[in-house]
């Protein structure tokens, strides 16, 4: 009996150890969905990932290393006939986008002049932003987010509006000290103020968690077609106005449905693009330190002097 | 960990894993191959619990798994579960998976990875109706692939940096 029961106590502790890892490793996973739903669903955590993120900004550097070497490795190697066939190439796009910007900055001048004429003066600040260049230095597989390589010491803000070449990208969720977090406008999560430049329909552009925008609540015998084009609406104090944002491309009218189902495909290049440019909405008080925080801060100054000054 | 015993090797693997986790390769690559990118994280872990039990913790592994959720931007809290299972796993059966042929280890890896990526996948599907694709256990398998390698290579660094 006693024996027995000697037997048994050994038995016990030779499991004690690894029961308690158990409990150990369910107390751990129990901890990490609380702190998933709770950095998910609420900004609680927000001061503990922007330090996090702020204490992993070096190994993106790293990580980029190998890209930038290769790239570097490839000038070195490419033709002289092929470097100056670029640059032809390039300087004809830079001419093309001159004569563009010129154009379009003597409409800029005519629609403010018309809308003085009109007293539209709360519209008028709207129009003429600054930008920063900033590279996409992680993209993830699994989610429509990615990290930049422009952070709170660059100046930006959560909230911030992010461009590329082709049309909005997405904004800024949240500013570490050297990067930035940016949800792009296809995720499920985001929402978007647009119109329809074609009859200026105002609607909401919201992502469908892939490489697509659905728009909300658009009643079915509202008139959008198939190859409408779409522009921030500025509505709602996030994006501003008038930046393209992509082409509707598809819509089907179920009449027992209220609304109807309209597909659109941005013009933002959201899965390639390695480039961006984050836009200051013009602000005149907070003109001044802006600039003088970015000092890359790119041509597309379509600021004057006047201006700035209240 | 007390690092004159080697623990610094292992908190240099791992950063090695973090950088490789958020690598750009040289070159303007396909959009599909990032879906190929092996879990270095769970491997080197496994590694270094099978060949060290005594200095990797799951405690430790889980604080890791919050530096990679920064780094990847993922929910805070998402990689610290599979990296404490896969320590738990690795420290629970060390005895008999030092004894495995890489082969049979690298088998183990690919089941462990293939769990921890589905685990993780299920939870950002339910937490912000992200896409569940079948592409998913992709890395598992190339986690599978490079684990013989990795271990080798960790193998000859703990051979010559006694870890213990």
């Amino acid at each position: 009996m006693a024996r027995d029961s000697r037997r048994a106590v050994s038995i016990k502790e030779l499991f004690v150890r690894e029961t308690g890892a158990g409990y150990k490793l369910l107390a751990l996973i129990v901890a990490s969905c609380v702190l998933v739903v709770a950095d998910a669903r609420t900004r609680l955590l927000e001061t503990v990932s922007v330090a996090l993120d702020t204490v992993v900004a070096p190994l993106y550097a790293a990580a980029r290393f190998p890209h930038q070497v290769g790239s570097q490795v490839a000038e070195v190697f490419s033709s002289r006939s092929r470097l100056l066939r670029r640059n032809a190439e390039l300087e004809r796009d830079l001419l093309k986008m001159k004569g563009i910007v010129a154009r379009y900055e003597g409409i800029l001048d005519k629609n403010e002049r018309l809308q003085k004429l009109l007293d539209a003066s709360a519209q008028r600040t709207q129009l003429r932003s600054d930008m920063l260049i900033a590279d996409v230095v992680q993209a993830s597989t699994d989610r429509l987010e990615v990290v930049i390589d422009k952070g709170r010491m660059h100046g930006i803000e959560v909230g911030q509006a992010v461009i590329d070449s082709e049309g909005v990208f997405g904004q800024v969720v949240e500013s570490a000290a050297l990067t930035s977090r940016v949800l792009l406008i296809a995720d499920a999560r985001h929402s978007l103020p647009v119109r329809v430049l074609r009859n200026n329909v105002r609607t909401i552009a919201a992502g469908n968690g892939q490489d697509r925008l659905s728009l909300k609540h658009v009643a079915v015998t509202l008139d959008i077609v198939e190859g409408d084009q779409l522009v921030t609406s500025g509505l709602g104090d996030r994006f501003p106005p008038d930046f393209r944002v992509g082409e509707v491309e598809s819509v089907v009218r179920d009449q027992t449905q209220p609304f109807a189902d309209i597909i659109v495909l941005p013009f933002a290049e959201l899965d390639r693009s390695r480039q961006v440019l984050v836009v200051f909405a013009e602000r005149p008080e907070e003109a001044g330190p802006q600039q003088a925080a970015a000092e890359d801060l790119s041509a597309t100054n379509y600021e004057s002097p006047a201006e700035a000054a209240p | 960990m007390n690092p004159a015993k080697g623990g610094w090797l292992i908190l240099l693997t791992l950063i090695g894993t973090m950088i490789l986790a958020v690598a750009q390769l040289p070159g303007d690559v396909p959009d599909w191959l990032r879906w190929l990118r092996p879990d270095w994280a769970v491997a080197v872990f496994f590694f270094w619990t099978v060949a060290a039990p005594r200095r990797t913790g799951m405690v430790s592994a889980w604080i890791a798994g919050l530096l990679f959720d920064a780094l990847l931007g993922h929910p805070l809290g998402l990689h610290g579960a599979g990296f404490a299972f896969t320590t738990f796993v690795a420290s629970r059966f060390h005895e008999r998976l030092s004894m495995y042929p890489l082969a049979q280890q690298a088998a183990t890896v690919l089941a462990i990875a293939a769990i921890v990526d589905l685990a993780n996948g299920l939870a950002l599907a339910a937490i912000e109706d992200a896409e569940l694709s079948p592409l998913l256990v992709l890395p598992a398998l190339t986690t599978m692939l490079v684990y013989p390698v990795l271990a080798q290579i960790l193998r000859r660094l703990a051979d010559r940096y006694p870890v213990s």
